[in-house]
C-alpha cells in the first residue's frame, strides 16, 4: 500500500480478465473511494473490511462491465455516490441509485486530504475517466503498463486515443505513477517516465502509426466479449 | 471444455484462482495479500 501525504492507494486483482480494483483513501479518516468495483462484490468488502476502511464514493473509469458489474451489488449495503462522467452515461446508458453524472475537472474529496479530480480521457470509450491524485493517476482502460486500451470495440475511437494519451504524458509529471485498469504488463503500476521508454503506444510519432498498430488485426465496432462462464468458478473459499 | 480450462490443461495444470489482493508501494514494493494469495493465468482476452 503506497502512502504519500496522508493518502493511500491499494490495489486488488478481481476477477476472470485481470482487473485491478483501487481503494483510494485518507488515512487519518480511513475513508477511501473505490475505481472500478466488478466481479464480486462480497469480496470487495471484505477487503475494505479488512483494510479497515469506510468506502466513502465509487469512482468509474468507464461503463463496461467488468469495471462496473458490482456496483449494483455494493450499493445493497452502502449509500454512497457513484461518479461516471456524463458522456460515458450518455453513451452507455448506465443507470444505478446516486449516480453522480460528472463533468471533466470535477473533484471529489474523501476525508481530510485526499482530492480526486476527473480527467476526461476518451479513446477506449467514449467517456473514459481518468482519476488524477496527487502523484498518481487511475488510468482505467486507457493506459496500462506497456500497453493501452483497445479502440475497436463499440465506442472506440484510435485517434481520439492517440490525442488522449499524448495530453497525458505531456501534461502530467514524469514522476506520475499511473494505475492501469488490468494486470497486463510486467510490474502492476509504472511511472509515466517509464512508460515513454517502455510503451510501445506512447513511442509512435504520428496518429496514422499509432492507428495501425492499435488497429492492426482489429475490427471497428466490435462487441464486448460476454463474461466467462466459468468465472465464478473461481470464487474465493 | 472452456478456453480458460482447455488452457489450464494443456498447462498440465488445475484451473487456478485468479483472486489475489497485493498493496501498490511502487513495483519493487508489492505485497502479496496472504488473504488473497493464489495464483492465475493471465486472461486470454485484453481490452
Amino acid at each position: 500500500m503506497s502512502d504519500n501525504h496522508g493518502t493511500f492507494v491499494h490495489q486488488l486483482l478481481l476477477g476472470p480478465w485481470d482487473n485491478f480494483i483501487y481503494f483510494i483513501g485518507d488515512r487519518p479518516s480511513r475513508k477511501v473511494a473505490i475505481v472500478d468495483p466488478a466481479w464480486h462484490a462480497p469480496t470487495i468488502l471484505a477487503e475494505a473490511e479488512r483494510l479497515d476502511v469506510e468506502i466513502a464514493a465509487i469512482l468509474c473509469t468507464h461503463s463496461h462491465f467488468d469495471h462496473v458489474n458490482a456496483v449494483e451489488d455494493l450499493l445493497g449495503t452502502l449509500d454512497v455516490p457513484v461518479h461516471m462522467l456524463a458522456p460515458e452515461v450518455e453513451f452507455s446508458g448506465f443507470r444505478c441509485e446516486n449516480l453522480q453524472v460528472s463533468k471533466p475537472g470535477d473533484r471529489v474529496r474523501v476525508g481530510e486530504h485526499l482530492e480526486i479530480t476527473m480527467m476526461h480521457t476518451p479513446g477506449h470509450t467514449p467517456g473514459s475517466c481518468s482519476y488524477r491524485l496527487r502523484d498518481g493517476i487511475v488510468t482505467g482502460d486507457t493506459l496500462f503498463v506497456n500497453g493501452c486500451g483497445r479502440c475497436d470495440f463499440v465506442g472506440g475511437e484510435p485517434q481520439t486515443m492517440y490525442a488522449t494519451l499524448k495530453s497525458l504524458v505531456e501534461g502530467l509529471p514524469a514522476q506520475t505513477i499511473m494505475y492501469p485498469g488490468h494486470n497486463y504488463g510486467p510490474t502492476p503500476t509504472a511511472t509515466l517516465d517509464a512508460q515513454l521508454r517502455e510503451n510501445p503506444y506512447l513511442r509512435h510519432p504520428t496518429v496514422a502509426d499509432f492507428v495501425a498498430h492499435r488497429m492492426d488485426g482489429k475490427t471497428p465496432n466490435t462487441p464486448l466479449p460476454p463474461a466467462p462462464a466459468d468465472w465464478a468458478l473461481s470464487t474465493p473459499t | 471444455m472452456t478456453t480458460r480450462a482447455a488452457v489450464a490443461h494443456a498447462a498440465n495444470k488445475p484451473l487456478r484462482r485468479n483472486w489475489r489482493g497485493m498493496a501498490v508501494g511502487g513495483a519493487s514494493e508489492i505485497e502479496i495479500d496472504p488473504m488473497h494469495e493464489g495464483w492465475s493465468i493471465r486472461s486470454l482476452i485484453t481490452f
